[in-house]
């Protein structure tokens, strides 16, 4: 069966890895594809995605049971809509055990949603371990997110391998202190940005379309897990 | 020779959760084919009979035609469930052993169990000294019910063993908490919890109840039937039918087409 949609939850149990602008780029990315999109800022402390994408990000809260109720209702309500979680890491271990007590990704898939958590890596052992912790939590697709701008470390990229051997992490390239004071400013867009018509090409405009192709060619693993998860259910 | 099988619910005192506990063993046997009766003493207007209308019989058991609704009706292939309400279950033992109940259960004719459902103060154990005395035949749980508490229980492990170890082959059983809002949403929705669980309405229509909360009871039945499947709850009814074996398939299939029609 075809996936209606899907549901992306970027995270990391540590604090300034990168969550929100990954979840940034990622609701842009699927809205330039004109796909509908919610993300909803988990965020206790701040609300930061909210600022930057106002008219799609819904609050929401898990501490209570109506907010649990108001945010897991709503991602597996029927709907083409793709929904992005930007996962605190104040909240990141309750949402998990919440997923896993109440059933979510098994509901998710019944109705035709795909569950993919992006973890963004980072050199930390508690990382590591969460990331190993989560592998277990099926059926939920894990993505790991190596983002360059964390570590200039050897290769702790390491603790965190895809589960489907082979197949790379989401990479998102350094950006200059520069351009991060660009892209964190108040109501930056990064569609809107590449849309703009100029006659210069930036190094922005490079690093915002290599971000989108990364996000591209997960949505294109994704779609052939699917495909091959299907045609191995087909054979007698 | 097969033997029917009596279960016993009870408190002696109320608000400990005696009924949700009754509630989740009807729903343990159905899962399991195993057909179940209830009484609830709870007369005149008994909780589990808005729960599981169908199977249940609101009796008063202190009664003689109402006992004789109960016990001269008993047989192999159905468990027998009685919801004894807060305050009678010593009066209730008591009257079992009146009409020679428990001496058949000690002769071995009838499978007794008990669920003494204990609330989370240590005064409440001292029922469990009155009580001990009926069951030294049957099966004794002690049901430690969390499912409303917020807090752990305070047990004073002294007092405790003092009180648990006057009853042989005793064993607890531990009810978890249900978060309280799926519990209120069940409440209101008057259903089994399975029933809830699946979505439905008492009629059988689909119903609209919050996936969420869904959720935590689904996970919390779970819990509960992980715990009488610790404590091998299945093997009081299956001792029962393990003498008669063409007997046994009969029932069995009677049990499955039963469940199949539901």
């Amino acid at each position: 069966m075809a996936r209606l949609t899907s549901i992306f939850i970027v995270c990391s149990p540590r604090q300034r890895v990168g969550k929100t602008l990954v979840a940034r780029a990622l609701t842009e990315f699927i809205l330039a594809n004109g796909k509908s999109a919610v993300a909803f800022d988990l965020n206790p402390n701040n609300t930061a995605l909210t600022n930057f994408l106002p008219r799609y990000t819904a609050p929401a809260d898990i501490e209570t049971t109506r907010g649990q109720m108001a945010l897991f209702d709503e991602l597996i309500a029927p709907g083409e809509v793709v929904k992005i979680i930007d996962l605190g890491d104040e909240v990141f271990s309750r949402f998990f055990t919440l997923i896993q007590t109440i059933g979510v990704a098994d509901e998710a898939i019944r109705r035709g949603i795909d569950v993919v958590t992006l973890f963004i890596g980072d050199p930390d052992e508690r990382s590591a371990q969460s990331y190993q912790d989560l592998r277990g939590i099926r059926p939920m697709a894990l993505v790991p997110v190596h983002n360059e701008q964390i570590a200039n470390m050897r290769d702790y990229m390491a603790a965190f391998p895809n589960p489907i051997a082979g197949e790379p992490p989401v990479r998102i390239p350094v950006l200059s202190p520069f351009l991060k004071s660009v892209v964190d400013k108040p109501g930056f867009s990064f569609d809107d940005y590449l849309e703009r018509p100029t006659h210069t090409r930036t190094e922005l405009h490079e690093w915002i379309e290599r971000v989108f192709v990364e996000f591209r060619e997960l949505e294109l693993r994704l779609l052939m897990r699917e495909l091959k998860l299907s045609l191995t259910l087909r054979q007698p | 020779m097969s033997k029917p099988t009596v279960i016993i619910v009870g408190a002696d005192k109320g608000g400990v959760g005696k009924t949700t506990v009754s509630r989740t063993i009807l729903d343990y046997f159905t899962g399991r084919n195993v057909q179940i009766r209830a009484f609830d003493t709870e007369s005149p207007k008994g909780t589990l009979k808005r729960f599981h209308p169908e199977i249940t019989e609101v009796v008063d058991v202190t009664q003689v035609p109402d006992q004789m609704k109960i016990f001269d009706t008993l047989s192999d292939s159905t468990v027998t469930l009685i919801d004894v309400r807060a305050g009678l279950l010593s009066t209730t033992l008591a009257a079992l052993r009146d009409i020679g109940f428990l001496e058949s259960a000690k002769r071995g004719q009838i499978q007794l169990a008990v669920f003494h459902v204990v609330g989370p103060s240590i005064a409440s154990l001292n029922e469990i000294a009155d009580i001990a005395p009926f069951v030294a035949d049957g099966k004794y749980y002690l049901v430690k019910n969390f499912i409303n508490e917020t807090s752990f229980f305070d047990w004073d492990e002294t007092t405790y063993n003092s009180y648990f170890k006057k009853i042989k082959d005793a064993v607890d059983i531990t009810v978890p908490k249900l978060n309280e809002m799926a519990y209120e949403q069940v409440e209101l929705a008057s259903v089994p919890f399975v029933t809830f669980i699946a979505n439905k309405a008492q009629n059988g229509d689909p119903a609209n109840y919050s996936f969420v909360l869904r959720g935590y009871v689904r996970h919390w039945l779970g819990n509960v039937w992980g715990e009488f499947d610790r404590v091998k709850l299945m093997d009081v009814v299956s001792s029962t039918k393990s003498s008669g074996s063409g007997d046994r398939g009969g029932n069995q299939r009677a049990a499955a087409a039963e469940a199949e029609k539901t």
